[in-house]
């Protein structure tokens, strides 16, 4: 009897130890977004076929998903913030969007090469409902 | 299938048939309702969806405990009437708007899901004791787990059917407006509302680089187009979301409608069940005022601790098969929407449409019959008719499908319940064969396989996963077939399960033990989004594998304890 107690505790301990994984809580801006679009920009700089475009425009969709959930969080926090914090935000989004538009300049221009490929094309056509997808 | 069974189970069968059909309607657009009333975020509408689930699952353990002691015929109708009021108080926002401020609107739909998770927790359980009563009956008994095999199809019939229920029901209310369905409508409307200026700013951003994306207000403004009305966009949004809403609680009446056939039901047919409708005591002062002896089984509270802990095992065991098989609404849904292609040839999509789909497998089953050695001229016959039949319908529509259909997420979930019915059948006749040879597993036994068929149901999704990495999106036969392996998994855990917490309860006990297998499902339901939050954490094939992990060491822990499960049964087989 003992050794199944010991395999339920650590089936329920693993599972306690893979949610601690979420539990740190997250910050209410774009900074880690922004650094993960960087660091997308910075992929798409050593493009090499449609492949990696493909990916490259897929890791794109993922982060404008959670660009677009942040943003919605934000806007809640927004509408009750004060005036200054109001002020405050406005500047913090406007230094992040950005620099987003400056690394999707650059997306946008290393993966235009590969924009006729059915692969690449067919994930711009994702990335046209990503902002407004539920 | 029905051969050599109770009456009070087809009386069980269809009062559950008609109670999950009201619930699963209720369900399917329940969410939806919420965004679309009250501009809910999806977050927000999830905690209310959450804490309803849990309630369902979780309340059966008061309902067993009250039907212990009050009765379980009398319990399941008393749930019936109060879940039927539940959904009457449902309809009221969408019915009455303007009459409440929108806050007291959102205690009103509080108050209708409580009530609705109290009605359910005094009659699921309890339905499920019952039908277990009807089987301690020494002819019957060694069909329990063919009866809970067939009693879970009617769940799912009702399940399967409900979602077109509800959305016809909205169909129709808004097609009497001039508007066609658009389920993103609420979600634009909101976003219209609040006016979002950041994310309108984010939008035009990503529109410079990118051609051809669209802005909400664009889609919002091509949908009123579409639907020909005359106003302003404002007008037009708050006008659609008023009708969709009136829709949604249309089809909430819907819901309290079946309730009523349900009553019916369960209360015209009472005489099929009413000699098994007894508690411990019930039957003891039944026998005394007969003037006979009381044969209910009385057990030591020995044997009852021991049954009670082999019970316990079972419920933790089974929170983990939940945990997984649930991901079917969560992160499977995901993947169909990530994926999985959004797009499938004509061909593809006979499986996607009802209207094919299901004279399909009507003409399989004509086909099936016309062969079998054991039919007759006359149901050669008549399968011959139902495959043509069937054939000629299916074609028919067919013919008139593009070449290419768009197919959306939430119709993947439509296959379990078609899948459990199909499947019901051949696995209930499967058992049947193994029990003829004397080679019928042990209900534990059957249990512990459905675990290691779940991880088998995993390891496909795990394939795809990788296959993902070289390719655009995963053909939807990955996801199909992972819903028939988890299916067929589930039909040798669920209604086996409720069949093994029958057979072992102890008599005094039986409605709260059937609330304690609930109460495992509301805890795997819990884990289930425990789990869910590492999809965005870990790589896909890694969150496949912790799911192909955890149901494999559940499977290996119910064989490393099937001799305490398998003795449970057998003292409780000897004590019928």
């Amino acid at each position: 009897m003992k050794s199944q107690i010991t395999i339920i505790a650590s089936l329920l301990l693993s599972l306690l130890f893979f949610s601690g994984c979420q539990s740190e809580t997250t910050p209410e801006d774009l900074r880690e977004e922004v650094k993960t679009i960087k660091e997308i920009e910075k992929r798409s700089q050593n493009i090499e076929n449609k492949g990696d475009a493909f990916d490259v425009l897929r890791d794109l969709n993922q982060s404008l998903k959670s660009i677009r959930d942040k943003i919605l969080q934000m806007e809640i926090k927004y509408r009750e913030a004060s005036e200054n914090e109001k002020k405050q935000m406005e500047k913090e989004f406007e230094t992040a969007n950005k620099e987003i538009d400056q690394s999707l300049q650059v997306i946008s221009k290393n993966t235009e090469p590969y924009k006729d490929k059915e692969e690449v094309s067919k994930m711009l056509d994702k990335l046209n409902e990503i902002l407004i997808s539920k | 299938m029905l051969k050599g069974h109770p009456k009070g189970l087809l009386v069980a069968f269809f009062a559950n048939m008609g109670e999950r059909f009201s619930y699963y309607t209720m369900l399917a657009i329940f969410v939806l309702y919420l965004q679309a009333r009250f501009g809910l975020s999806a977050g927000s509408a999830g905690d209310y969806y959450g804490g309803f689930l849990f309630g369902i699952y979780f309340l059966p353990i008061l309902g067993g405990i009250i039907a212990d002691r009050w009765g379980y015929g009398r319990t399941i109708t008393w749930g019936i009437l109060i879940a039927f009021l539940g959904k009457i108080i449902l309809t009221v926002p969408g019915y009455a708007q303007g009459y409440f401020a929108m806050q007291w609107e959102l205690v009103i739909i509080v108050i209708a899901l409580f009530v609705i998770s109290l009605g359910t927790g005094l009659f699921k359980g309890n339905l499920q004791a019952l039908v277990g009563k009807l089987y301690d009956y020494p002819e019957f008994a060694p069909k329990r787990d063919n009866a809970f095999n067939i009693f879970y199809m009617g769940i799912n019939i009702g399940a399967f059917l409900a979602p077109y229920a509800a959305t016809g029901a909205v169909k129709y209310v808004l097609g009497k407006k001039g508007f066609l369905y658009e389920n993103s409508m609420p979600h634009l409307s909101n976003l219209q509302e609040k006016a979002h200026p950041f994310l309108d700013q984010m939008i035009g951003t990503v529109q410079s680089h990118f051609s051809g994306t669209v802005h909400y207000m664009d889609k919002i403004e091509a949908f009123k187009a579409q639907m020909g009305f005359g106003g302003s966009l404002t007008e037009f949004a708050s006008t659609y979301t008023s009708s969709l809403s009136v829709g949604y609680s249309t089809a909430f009446a819907i819901a309290a409608v079946a309730m009523i056939i349900s009553l019916v039901v369960f209360v015209g047919f009472k005489k099929y069940y009413k000699h098994a409708d007894l508690t411990v005591k019930q039957a003891k002062e039944k026998a005394e005022r007969e003037g006979r002896e009381d044969t209910t089984v009385t057990m030591s509270k020995e044997e009852e601790k021991k049954r009670l802990v082999a019970l316990g095992l079972v419920f933790i065991t089974v929170a983990f098969f939940w945990m997984a098989f649930h991901q079917n609404g969560f992160t499977l849904t995901i993947f169909a929407r990530d994926f999985t292609v959004s797009q499938v040839s004509s061909f593809n999509y006979l499986f996607f449409d009802l209207r094919t789909f299901i004279p399909i497998l009507a003409a399989i089953g004509g086909l099936i019959f016309m062969f079998r050695k054991s039919s007759t001229l006359r149901t050669k016959i008549i399968s011959a008719a139902v495959f043509l039949g069937g054939a000629a319908i299916a074609y028919s529509f067919y013919s008139g499908f593009a070449d290419t259909k768009n197919i959306e997420p939430e119709i993947f979930q439509s296959f379990n319940p078609i899948f459990i019915v199909v499947l019901t059948p051949v696995i209930v006749g499967f058992f049947n064969w193994l029990r003829k040879r004397g080679k019928e597993p042990s209900s534990p036994r059957k249990i512990g396989t459905g675990m290691f068929i779940t991880a088998l149901g995993f390891v496909v999704m795990m394939l795809g996963a990788f296959h993902l990495q070289s390719v655009t999106g995963l053909s939807p036969y990955w996801l199909i077939g992972t819903y028939f392996v988890l299916t067929i998994a589930e039909l040798f855990l669920s209604p086996i399960g409720i069949s093994f917490v029958a057979k072992v309860a102890p008599p005094r006990f039986s409605g709260l033990a059937q609330g304690g297998w609930l109460g495992a499902t509301a805890i795997g339901n819990l884990l289930a989004g425990l789990v869910g939050k590492l999809w965005d954490i870990v790589e896909l094939w890694q969150f496949f594998l912790l799911l192909v992990v955890l149901t494999l060491l559940s499977g290996v822990f119910i064989f490393s304890i099937i001799r305490i499960l398998e003795n449970s049964t057998k003292s409780s087989d000897q004590s019928q």
